[in-house]
């Protein structure tokens, strides 16, 4: 009973989550603190980040602002892409790993990196993707496609690239 | 004057950058406070091992704070000693005649007694535990920038009985000592995602406690060492979670459309300080281990990280990224913050027993620094990168 209660309210955030999403149009990104969008929830895990192909969908990798896990528009054509690649490969399971620039500290570079991830996930999963194919992690500052703090590098790093997990 | 100066220094950097006008910091430049010490001597302690731990004593006293060593005549107090079979016996004798501040043995290997009494006699003299015996744990990285492992260390405070304590072969971040010392917690991907082990020091064995969907990191012992909290994305999305420190199911304390991480337990356990950005930059908060409503610090700097909360429950130190990388101290009773470190490249403080000294990070060097000083002491070791500095209490 309780269950089907809070199921219940879990469809009526979806549902006021989707009419809100609605309201804002294009004018909102997705991700943004403001915008009311329900997490979908990580599935059990598969594979291994660290040994997958990052180089199959290297070009739909996503690239973030400063301190941001905002997808901006210009980055939303490489994610219909990888929803489509997705929707061809209904088997395939992936990995987006998230990551930041050298600045910042640890714990909050990993957190960050992870919640990138995630912007992602949910942002494929928002074009139907299935949620179950997709995980995440999250790398921080360790994994930069870059070296050095340079304005171009650190553009490079902050990213969330798509793996296939094998 | 010291503010001028400041902006001087300031202003041609926002010219050149920017993002820096965002996070812009209004918090006050450190104040330097004179401390009074104490003139001590150390008559060289007997026994084998004697001249290297009359070197250790000296160091650790210097290190207090609360000393300075000077000569025989001198000396307000005059601390001696013998190495023994079973540690060391020491005693610290005031000039003026009397019984002694301290007189007793110390138990352990030479180092480690010779420590204890360095403490003993802190404690004596100035009523706050000293932090000579403590030890810190830490993570170095190794290997190429874009291929780099990430191994848990645990040293001394003053560097000696450095030991590497995993071998991965992964990213291990965030080790935290428990309560009485004996367990280390902290977070590796060497399954390929990221989970929460904790070592067992004396049994040397290590468990999982954490192996949830998405991350497992940042988890910090409560003080009864009982429960962990961290941060986990099982749910979507980084949040606040505790769990019992033998594992089981986490419960939730956080929901937020941001990344939530870091949580540091209050002394006394009714509260978790936390980072979140679910207001724009990261911030500190607090939140009951219970959950409820968070309540944010008010720091006066845009970009604040790594809180830790001191042991007698009066402050919190964290990572001011904003200013290039400082260390902050709020201060729980006037609400007003402080920066406390000279320089840049600080990060990740680690409260000392003395609630006055911190460990923290240095562009990849440990040191230690005095909150009422500024001065930054190195924690010398042979490794490189070295982050995520914790003591233990």
């Amino acid at each position: 009973m309780k269950y089907t209660y809070l199921s219940l309210l879990a469809l009526l955030a979806i549902l006021s989550g989707c009419a809100d999403k609605d309201k804002k149009g294009d004018g909102a990104a997705f991700g943004d603190s403001t915008d009311n969008i329900y997490d979908q929830a990580l599935p059990e895990r598969s594979g291994n980040p660290d040994t997958a192909d990052y180089d199959t969908l290297k070009s739909e990798t996503v690239f973030f602002s400063y301190d941001s896990f905002t997808i901006e528009a210009k980055e939303r054509p490489k994610l219909d892409k990888l929803a489509n690649y997705l929707s061809n490969n209904s088997k395939t399971k992936i990995v987006i790993a998230g990551h930041t620039d050298a600045r910042g500290t640890p714990q909050y570079n990993l957190a960050l990196s992870e919640k990138r991830a995630n912007a992602v996930r949910q942002y494929l999963i928002g074009l139907g993707a299935s949620g179950s194919n997709i995980s995440t992690i999250g790398y921080g500052e360790d994994r930069p496609s870059s070296e050095g703090e340079s304005d171009s590098a650190n553009n490079a790093n902050r990213r969330a690239a798509p793996g296939i997990l094998r | 004057m010291l503010l001028s100066l400041s902006m001087r220094l300031i202003l041609p950097l926002l010219l050149l950058a920017p993002s820096l006008l965002l996070s812009q910091d209004s918090a006050p430049v450190i104040v330097i406070e004179q401390t009074r010490k104490v003139d001590v001597a150390i008559s060289p302690i007997a026994g084998g091992e004697g001249p290297a731990m009359t070197k250790v004593l000296q160091n650790d006293l210097e290190r207090s704070g609360a000393c300075r060593v000077v000569e025989p005549a001198a000396a307000s107090f005059t601390l001696s000693g013998t190495i023994t079979p079973a540690g060391l016996a020491g005693r610290a004798s005031p000039k003026s005649g009397g019984a002694p501040l301290v007189d007793s043995s110390f138990n352990g290997d030479a180092r480690r007694a010779t420590h204890q009494f360095a403490d003993a006699f802190i404690l004596a003299l100035t009523g706050t535990p000293g932090f000579a015996s403590s030890r810190i744990a830490f993570a170095s990285a190794s290997g190429t920038k874009k291929n780099s492992k990430k191994e848990i260390y645990i040293c001394d405070i003053d560097g000696a009985n450095c030991r590497q304590l995993t071998q991965d072969g992964a990213l291990g971040y965030g080790p935290k000592f428990s309560p009485d010392g004996n367990k280390i917690a902290y977070s590796s991907d060497k399954s390929g995602y990221r989970d929460t082990y904790i070592i067992d020091l004396s049994s040397k064995k290590r468990s999982i406690v954490a192996q949830f969907p998405g991350q497992n990191t940042g988890a910090a012992f409560s003080p009864n060492g009982s429960t962990l909290a961290l941060s986990l994305s099982k749910f979507g999305n980084p949040e606040i979670c505790t769990l019992s420190s033998s594992g089981g199911e986490p419960t939730r304390l956080t929901n937020t459309r941001g990344t939530d991480c870091s949580p540091c337990w209050s002394p006394d356990g009714a509260q978790i300080v936390y980072v979140s950005d679910e207001r724009g930059s990261p911030g500190l908060y607090l939140i009951s281990p219970n959950g409820g409503t968070p309540e944010k610090l008010n720091t006066e700097s845009s970009y604040t990280t790594e809180p830790d909360w001191s042991p007698d429950g009066k402050k919190i130190a964290y990572s001011i990224t904003s200013g290039g990388g400082q260390i902050g101290v709020y201060d729980l009773e006037t609400k007003k913050t402080r920066i406390v470190s000279r320089g840049s490249g600080l990060e990740s403080p680690s409260w000392t027993r003395n609630s006055r000294h911190i460990i923290c990070s240095q562009n990849g060097t440990l040191v230690l620094l005095d909150s009422l000083t500024g001065e930054a002491i190195k924690v010398p070791n042979n490794l490189s990168n070295n982050t995520e500095p914790n003591t233990t209490r």
